[in-house]
């Protein structure tokens, strides 16, 4: 009988583990019930059952109460008003994701085309989100040749809600209709069909958008005016909506195979990158299709066709339809082109090259009656096309060609840093909005894993923020960048202009750069856009539907989304009022979009911060509501499962921030920050070999010098410096300017008392950015020396920067004392005293202040205030060090000897203790050379 | 009857907007008028004859809203305020139905249609899903109610959601886990034979 208490621990558990592939079950399971195997029996039964059940118990929604409806298979019937405002006059016709219908618009009048979207498509509010983002994108094309999109919709009835989608009423029939009952076209109207087309395509490709599954079934074709007005449908839905039936493990291939074979590009076909190119080989093969009425390797089987596409050399058209132009052969040829690259670069082009010698190109024949003007037509075209051209010459063609073609070389390993963004004019909102933009760019391309080769950006912490903000000219040498992403964004009334360029981080000359222009209305879009843009410019792949991960797939409300992106600049700045201000701004975002997901996790970081800032615990309270509404509304947040991390983490529950750290990184496995936070909660847990593995393996995955840092900073918490030394070195040899790898690699040679080697870090570290801590450690390192004039020096230049740091005041007062002023040296011990009282008891660092009072020669008070710090805090190898020193000077030479026992089993550094001046005296003991001497022999040989 | 009517098209104003009490006043009301309707479907029965759980909740939902346009939320409520009312009702005639039925078919796995098709061969299967789910509403009360909307009254999703105030993610999960358990507990795995408690 299962309990509710073991119930509990299994849930989690399995939500999880259910989302995993079979091979991934076994070890994620191992892990997470390492010392119980009754619990993963438990658990592997179920999982079993799971893959089992089939739909057993699973009532099919569609099942459920009322008949009616399905008599048909239809879902809509003649006179049903859809969603209080369309009256269904009649179906049209069924495709692959829905059925098409025919309503009136009882609202604003006149006759729209439905499209309902079918039953057995899965329409997850995952796939819905998505779906919602693509209509939102493809709604930025108005063109005559694209069957405008209007809107989503859901309708309820007694079984099921109905998504549905309006758009453009185009009647007619599909080209693919035609060419079945007709065979193949007239060359008068294949020109006229194939001009629409292109231009309808370069539209969208100009928006950004591509078909993806472009057909002869695809376009509509309408008599008006005894023209052919071609219509493209479809745009950039077919993919969304491909996956049909029980959502299979989300896989965009199988969305993709499951297009359309027969008009599948070679790299479609192959999984590659999908770019303008991929639509440009269908638009041939529909060039084809209508100038030959078949298809270029046209056979009964589609698996066939796909391959001799990916093989073979397509026959030219003109084999099949003798006496066309050459012009047609060789455009459609061009188009077909197995490499992308050597299609044509634009759809636009592809008319203009067919139209460009218009007397020659068309061989004249029976044409039908709207011949004339359609030659008419031709002939405007004709002319300011070749206006253009030249232009293009002149301007826009020269350079553009130049970087298409012979593009300025960018790095073979990439090592990205995106600079906050700059704003034109000084509006400060707009500051918050540009930081918090260059931020999401920044995690979102550190996303694009996998199939791009090796590459990393730099994050976003303080530390690097601090450097680009500062100095990006240094970016190179301090971040290990090689490449700079920069951006300026402007605004007006109703548009926002986005300039981004890439920069070579050493010459700081441009490499690429491309200006996005977005319309108020749909700034949610820019997120997106702008990844698009760069990936494209920094030739990364996007992987299909990387884009419809972004924070953004969480509002439609553009005034939301504006308060969210100001919150994310305020927020990324941690400090009191800027976090305090980001608050504000993502309660706003909340107040104007009560599901905004996203923005609900980010306002639960953000009291996580100042649960950290104030350690007032109702922070901690007031974050949990907010982040569990943010997994509700969307459980597949990764954000809000790190934020949840880290408030259950700050709550005390290690076992739960476990839990949800470990969701994170499934989620977002490109998130090193998240993957860090998580081994820093299995630390803390005492778990350390899995906190080892958990920061070897993202450093395995990504040698980028931040997941040195963290692997080396692990091991020098933990007292093993021999194994974080390579480790900070290695990050140093990355980022050889960084004042973060030079003051590790420092405090790590001062910890293995290499104090030549620290000195020179230190040193170069001190013309970089001089900070207290730096002066502080050199001055540590010419007091080990026994080079006490410089070391107060340097001691006294660091309590001037700093003058409330204790530590920084004792180590004067050790400088003073070793140099024989006493007297200076007790003042500045009372000053160290002084500062530790006047903090928070929580913020000081345990045994510090017994370790003054020794130092002061007050023994009783270093006695007590000793036993007080082991009492409340765990045995940290450096409180055991203090302890060391503490009973030492306070000569009880037995407890010293037990505490420095236990101290070096901790694992503190044997060096330290072998140059600490305070145990000059111990140092002779008996006891101490057995108990230290193997180890410093073995732990220092580079003294 | 009327004044029924406009009784619980007002409860199930105020119960969605959050008025817990008014599902107390909601339930004697139902209760008599399901009752009411169960009786006469079971007297007309003939044998092979079924009864849909669903539709006779629905018949009910008609009747006592007297056909008011209420939104879907209303009716999930009142489907949820069912669900209870209909299980026991079905587990009472099952019982009843099985006294006589002793050494039916064995077990078999359970499809939802065949579940709600109360027909004689299948009586056993509510039963059998009554007591797995008491069971599991003992370790876990939120997946039991899931289960018991679903599979009783067959709210779908999204109504599921509406009437216990979460996801419809969460429910899509957790409903997923009830499953697998379920069918660990009601189905022969691995030649295991787990005793037919259905007949009791």
């Amino acid at each position: 009988m299962l309990t509710p208490e073991r119930w509990n621990r299994i849930k989690p558990i399995f939500h999880q583990a259910v989302d995993l592939s079979q091979a991934e079950r076994g070890p994620f399971l191992a892990h997470l019930c390492a010392e119980e195997p009754s619990l993963q029996a438990d658990l592997e039964e179920l999982l079993q059952q799971h893959d089992e059940m089939d739909r057993f118990l699973d009532p099919q929604e569609s099942l459920s109460s009322q008949p009616e409806g399905s008599e048909a298979g239809l879902s809509l019937r003649e006179g049903d008003v859809v969603a209080a405002r369309y009256r269904t006059i009649r179906f049209l016709g069924a495709g692959g994701m829905g059925e098409v219908y025919e309503v009136e618009d009882a609202e604003l009048g006149g006759r729209l085309a439905l499209k309902a979207i079918r039953a057995d498509v899965d329409f997850s509010p995952w796939v819905q989100e998505r779906f919602r983002r693509e209509v939102q994108l493809c709604r930025r094309i108005t063109h005559p040749a694209i069957c405008r999109i209007f809107d989503i919709g859901y309708h309820q009835t007694a079984e099921r809600q109905i998504p549905f989608l309006t758009m453009e009423l185009v009647e007619g029939e599909t080209l693919a209709e035609r060419l079945r009952s007709q065979g193949r076209l007239q060359p008068d109207e294949t020109l006229s069909i194939a001009r629409q087309l292109c231009e309808g395509l370069d539209a969208a490709h100009r928006a950004g958008i591509l078909h993806r599954d472009f057909k002869s079934g695809n376009v509509m074709l309408m008599q008006a005016h005894g023209q052919t007005r071609a219509v493209i449908t479809d745009f950039g839905l077919a993919r969304e909506l491909g996956k049909v039936g029980p959502a299979t493990a989300a896989s965009t291939a199988s969305g993709m195979l499951i297009g359309t074979p027969h008009s599948m590009a070679p790299e479609q076909i192959e999984g590659a990158e999908l770019t303008p190119a991929t639509d440009i080989y269908a638009l041939g093969l529909v060039l084809y299709e209508m100038v030959t009425g078949r298809r270029p390797f046209e056979d009964k089987s589609a698996q066939i066709e796909m391959l001799k596409r990916l093989s073979e050399a397509p026959p030219a058209p003109s084999t099949f339809a003798p006496g066309l132009d050459l012009q047609w052969d060789t455009a459609i040829l061009r188009c077909l082109e197995r490499r992308p690259e050597a299609r044509f670069i634009s759809a636009l082009e592809v008319t203009e090259f067919l139209e460009l010698p218009a007397t020659s190109v068309i061989p004249t024949g029976t044409g039908p009656v709207s011949k004339p003007a359609i030659s008419f037509h031709r002939q405007t075209i004709l002319a300011i096309a070749g206006i253009l051209l030249l232009l293009f010459i002149g301007t826009l063609r020269g350079p553009w060609l130049h970087n298409l073609v012979w593009p300025r070389p960018l790095p073979a390993e990439k090592h990205i840093a995106v600079v906050p963004f700059t704003v034109k004019g000084t509006n400060e909102t707009e500051q918050a909005t540009a930081y918090a933009l260059a931020e999401s760019l920044s995690v979102n391309l550190n996303r694009l894993q996998g199939a791009n080769g090796p590459f990393w950006v730099v994050p976003w912490s303080e530390e690097v923020l601090k450097q680009l903000r500062e100095n990006v000219g240094h970016a190179a040498s301090t971040l290990g960048a090689n490449v700079l992403v920069t951006g300026e964004l402007r605004r007006t009334k109703d548009r926002v202009w986005l300039h981004a360029q890439i920069e070579d981080a050493s010459t700081l000359k441009i490499l690429r750069s491309q200006t996005i222009e977005i319309p108020e209305a749909q700034i949610v879009t820019i997120e997106d856009r702008l990844l698009e843009q760069v990936s494209l410019m920094l030739q990364l792949q996007l992987p299909p539907g990387g884009l419809h991960r972004l924070p953004v797939d969480e509002t439609s409300d553009p005034g939301a989304y504006e308060f969210y992106q100001q919150g994310r600049g305020y927020l990324l700045r941690y400090d009191t009022d800027n976090v305090d201000r980001a608050i504000v701004l993502f309660q706003k975002a909340i107040e104007k979009d009560a599901n905004f997901a996203m923005a609900y996790a980010n306002l639960a970081f953000a009291y996580a911060w100042k649960f950290h800032d104030t350690k007032n615990a109702t922070w901690i309270a007031k974050a949990r509501p907010v982040c569990d509404r943010a997994i509700e509304l969307n459980d597949n947040l990764a954000s809000a499962h790190l934020a949840m991390g880290l408030i259950q983490q700050a709550g005390g529950d290690r076992d739960a921030a476990i839990l949800e750290l470990d969701r994170a990184v499934k989620l977002d496995p490109a998130d090193d920050e998240a993957k860090h936070e998580l081994s820093m909660a299995y630390e803390n847990a005492g778990r350390l070999l899995r906190a080892e593995i958990i920061l070897k393996d993202a450093l395995s995955r990504r040698r980028s010098w931040i997941n040195y840092t963290n692997l080396g900073y692990f091991y020098y918490r933990n007292a093993s410096y021999q194994e974080a030394e390579p480790l900070f070195r290695a990050a140093k040899d990355l980022a050889p300017d960084s004042a973060l790898a030079l003051s590790n690699l420092g405090a790590v040679y001062l910890a293995l008392g290499r104090y030549k080697e620290a000195e020179s870090v230190l040193q170069r570290l001190q013309t970089i950015q001089p900070t207290a801590d730096i002066d502080s450690n050199l001055g540590t390192a010419y007091l080990y020396q026994g080079r006490y004039a410089e070391a107060t020096t340097m001691f006294e230049k660091a309590r001037e920067m700093r003058p409330d740091d204790d530590r920084i005041w004792c180590n004067l007062g050790d400088a003073y004392a070793l140099a024989g002023n006493r007297g200076k040296a007790a003042w500045a011990y009372q000053q160290a005293v002084a500062r530790v009282m006047a903090r928070a008891p929580m913020n000081a660092e345990p045994g510090l202040l017994a370790l003054y009072y020794a130092k002061l020669g007050l023994r009783r008070e270093a006695l007590h205030e000793l036993a007080k710090a082991v009492r409340s805090s765990a045995n940290s190898p450096n409180l055991l060090f203090n302890s060391v020193l503490v009973y030492e000077m306070a000569g009880d030479r037995q407890r010293a000897l037990d505490a420095l026992r236990s101290a070096l089993r901790a694992g503190f550094s044997p060096s330290s203790i072998q140059s600490a001046p305070e145990l000059t005296g111990l140092r002779q003991d008996k006891a101490y050379v057995k108990i230290v001497g193997d180890r410093i022999l073995a732990s220092a040989p580079h003294r | 009857m009327d004044a029924d009517v406009g009784k619980v098209t007002q409860f199930l104003n105020e119960l969605l907007h959050g008025n817990q009490d008014a599902e107390a006043r909601l339930i004697p009301l139902v209760y008599s008028q399901l009752r009411k309707i169960a009786a006469s479907y079971l007297r007309k029965e003939n044998p092979g004859h079924s009864l849909q759980p669903t539709a006779l909740v629905n018949e009910a939902y008609l009747r006592l809203t007297g056909n008011a346009a209420l939104e879907w939320k209303s009716r999930a409520h009142f489907f949820a305020v069912a669900a209870q009312i209909m299980r026991n009702i079905l587990v009472d005639h099952a019982r009843g139905r099985n006294a006589l039925k002793r050494g039916g078919p064995g077990k078999r796995q359970i499809s939802l249609e065949n579940a709600l098709v109360y027909s004689d061969e299948e009586s056993w299967q509510v039963l059998a899903v009554h007591e797995a789910l008491e069971e599991l509403t003992r370790f876990d009360p939120r997946q039991g109610r899931i289960v018991e909307l679903r599979f009783f009254v067959g709210l779908n999703l999204r109504e599921t959601a509406e009437v216990l105030g979460i996801s419809t993610a969460t429910v899509k999960r957790e409903f997923s886990l009830a499953r697998s358990w379920l069918y660990g507990k009601l189905t022969d795995r691995r030649g295991k034979t787990k005793a037919n408690r259905g007949a009791c």
